[in-house]
């Protein structure tokens, strides 16, 4: 992959072009998902407070009887989306769904671990565990290109 | 719902192939050891047969069990019993219905179900190896992961 980075004071917002084939190499994909990422915010509410995320800040998104919460590397928020909905929106960014009410950020993983019943235990980055489901080992696996 | 269809597919097949191949690999030992007798290529298309039933439901019995490793092996296993003795004994009349020829099937068949359970397993830990291995990779590269 070329990469050509201009810097000139005369720019008044970055521009960034991507040039590639309809099916590019993991590393482009990696970069596209990495720029979809920053670009897809979520709205979200902490104490009657509205903010706005970017997928990059999102951990990992789980619903709970029938609500939505977003979990940062230190902070929980709650969405008014259903969990189907949050997964159209970060559509093509690093996220997948590793069970039926868990979307996982692929990025803040630190590492993972096969477990006896054929699920995998993936540890994130700040501390906390999660279990990919059965019927999504394959997805996830596909997802590392595995 | 394409993608998840796509996956399990790809599970099936993988299932198939695996039993097939160890399945058959169990029929040619014991053929080896002159306990099976008169194998040819009808008996390895009827086992194929079988082993693609058994992988069939297998894998649409397994998109409705609970999470636990204990029920989907359990349900592996009476699967594959009652396939092995309704097709291969009632079907195809792969063995006379006596005694010591039905614990034998089924001693065999369990051993089969055991190497293929544990070949997942195994399957499943090299992928999580190089899951890991990229993760590093990445974060040796300064990444977020």
């Amino acid at each position: 992959m070329k990469v050509t980075i201009r810097r000139n004071e005369a720019y008044i917002e970055t521009l960034v072009e991507i040039c590639c084939t309809e099916d590019p190499d993991t590393e482009t994909k990696e970069l596209l998902n990495k720029i979809q990422s920053i670009e897809a915010r979520l709205t979200v509410t902490k104490e009657g407070h509205l903010y706005k995320l970017t997928a990059d800040d999102i951990f990992y998104i789980e619903c709970v009887d029938d609500r939505t919460f977003v979990y940062t590397a230190d902070d929980t928020y709650k969405s008014a989306l259903k969990l189907y909905q949050v997964e159209e929106q970060l559509q093509n960014t690093d996220f997948i769904r590793i069970s039926k009410s868990v979307l996982l950020n692929v990025t803040k993983l630190d590492s993972v671990r096969s477990l006896l019943n054929a699920k995998i235990e993936v540890h994130m980055l700040n501390g906390e565990r999660l279990l990919v489901n059965r019927h999504y080992v394959t997805a996830f696996k596909k997802k590392f290109g595995v | 719902m394409k993608r998840k269809i796509y996956y399990k597919i790809i599970d099936f097949c993988i299932l198939n192939c695996l039993s097939y191949t160890v399945a058959s690999l169990m029929l040619s030992i014991l053929s080896s050891f002159g306990v099976v007798q008169n194998m040819d290529y009808r008996i390895l298309l009827q086992l194929f047969f079988c082993m693609t039933v058994f992988s069939l439901l297998a894998t649409f019995i397994n998109g409705f069990l609970v999470e636990s490793r204990w029920t989907r092996f359990l349900t592996g296993l009476v699967n594959g019993t009652v396939i092995v003795l309704a097709i291969g004994g009632g079907v195809f009349h792969w063995f006379p219905w006596k005694t010591h020829y039905v614990v034998l099937v089924l001693l065999t068949f369990l051993l089969s179900y055991v190497i293929v359970y544990g070949f997942q397993l195994l399957e499943n830990k090299k992928a999580v190896d190089q899951i890991n291995q990229i993760l590093m990779e990445r974060k040796n590269n300064g990444r977020s992961c």
